[in-house]
């Protein structure tokens, strides 16, 4: 196995041993590639099935799936970035990567795979962010539907006692909404930080006190996603 | 909320005094604008202090690590040191409320953004899978805590690594 700091990949791995790269890959937010034998079948605005052959396929932290055979500058099967990326085993690995709006899936199945790597993947540009580190929280204020129809926001740097809350606000039916700002895509833990700021806010005002949170952020894990549904949160994507 | 920091100011004599920034901990990039001519990096830091003068120690303890994602250490010669908070903390993992419990996880050295970038991905998904763990029952809490600590001092090996909160003893997390 080659293995540096940035870089995990297998040669002629095992399905077990490839779905272990994968699965750990895209939980870190790797570059993930797989390369072998394998079938393609989309299914959403049209439907389409490609048989047994050789194809590379790239898994983007940002959700683009691309599947490319040796020919050609275009992949013969995508999907965008906003998907969710899930791997398994059967008697195959199982790459399924989905979307809802508007619904569509990409399954690829690969009976034998010849690579797989995992990339950690540092772009300076995107450390280096255009705009002034204000902007996000400025245009939330400008344009307030950002966040959603008829959300009013009422205060920023409200304290509470876990800390002072970024944007403070109410909905169209009244009820109060916490809303948290992140510039870049996000896990589990901002999920953990925004309910213990709407947990806190409850306990300020009083006992029926309905609070929403709102995470903004450019996009979050497929694990936060899930904890943020589980928790009775939301999720509004935003790029700074 | 934000990406919030602490950003510590050595003062002749050795001690802090501890400002904050909202959104330092975005990527650690104050470490290469915070400078004598311009100390709080345009408005990136509140020039206004929360503490005066306090010894490192209490420093390290000013860190929420479940809000703050960065602390900047800035020494009088304006030569600044940057660590990243790792929040141990799982009650959102569990469904269980995460306010009201102590401050819980450990204070790493990085030495530059695309070395904070890389170890933040690597804990999460080094937590995610812990988490997964106990969320599935085949770990215990404590035990849970003693992998992730144990994960992070050899990932950490060479740098400065701190425990803040538990001088040793678990903690509620």
């Amino acid at each position: 196995m080659t293995t540096t700091e940035s870089v995990r990949a297998r040669t002629n791995p095992s399905i077990e041993t490839a779905h272990s790269v994968v699965e750990t890959g895209l939980d870190s937010d790797a570059l993930v590639t797989i390369f072998g034998e394998c079938t393609v079948d989309y299914e959403g605005r049209a439907e389409s099935t490609l048989g047994p052959g050789d194809r590379h396929v790239m898994c983007k932290p940002d959700g683009t799936v691309l599947v490319h055979t040796d020919e050609g500058h275009q992949p013969v099967n995508w999907q965008p970035p906003g998907c969710t990326h899930e791997v398994s085993v059967d008697d195959a690995l199982v790459l399924r990567s989905e979307r809802s709006t508007p619904e569509e899936e990409l399954l690829v199945r690969f009976r034998d795979v010849e690579h797989v790597a995992a990339f950690d993947v540092t772009d300076p540009e995107e450390l280096s962010l255009s705009g002034t580190e204000e902007d996000l929280r400025e245009r939330v204020l400008d344009d307030p539907e950002l966040i959603e129809p008829g959300f009013t926001p009422l205060s920023t740097e409200r304290e509470t006692p876990a800390g002072a809350v970024d944007i403070y606000g109410e909905d169209a039916n009244g009820r109060s909404v916490v809303v948290e700002l992140k510039r870049r895509r996000v896990g589990p833990d901002a999920v953990g930080q925004l309910a213990r700021y709407v947990e806190a806010l409850e306990r300020d005002l009083h006992d029926e006190a309905e609070v929403r949170g709102i995470l903004v952020a450019p996009s979050v894990t497929d694990r936060a996603r899930t904890l943020l549904a589980e928790r009775g949160l939301e999720f509004v994507s935003l790029e700074p | 909320m934000a990406h919030r920091a602490l950003v510590a100011y050595e003062r002749p004599g050795g001690r802090y005094d501890v400002h904050t920034s909202r959104w330092g901990g975005l990527d650690l990039s104050l470490a290469e604008t915070i400078s004598p001519a311009d100390p709080y990096a345009g408005e990136a830091v509140d020039p206004v202090p929360r503490v005066v003068a306090r010894p490192f120690a209490d420093v390290l303890t000013m860190v929420d690590p479940a809000r703050h994602e960065a602390l900047y250490c800035v020494s009088s010669e304006y030569v600044v040191d940057t660590y990243l908070p790792l929040w141990f903390g799982l009650a959102h993992y569990l469904g269980e409320p995460a306010f009201g419990r102590g401050p819980d996880g450990l204070v790493v050295a990085v030495d530059s953004p695309a070395d904070a970038d890389a170890f933040r991905k690597w804990f999460r998904a080094a937590k995610d899978t812990v988490a997964e763990a106990v969320v599935g029952g085949y770990l215990s809490r404590a035990d849970a805590r003693a992998v992730l600590a144990d994960a992070v001092s050899q990932r950490g090996t060479g740098r400065e690594l701190f425990d803040p909160w538990t001088n040793g003893e678990t903690n509620e997390y």
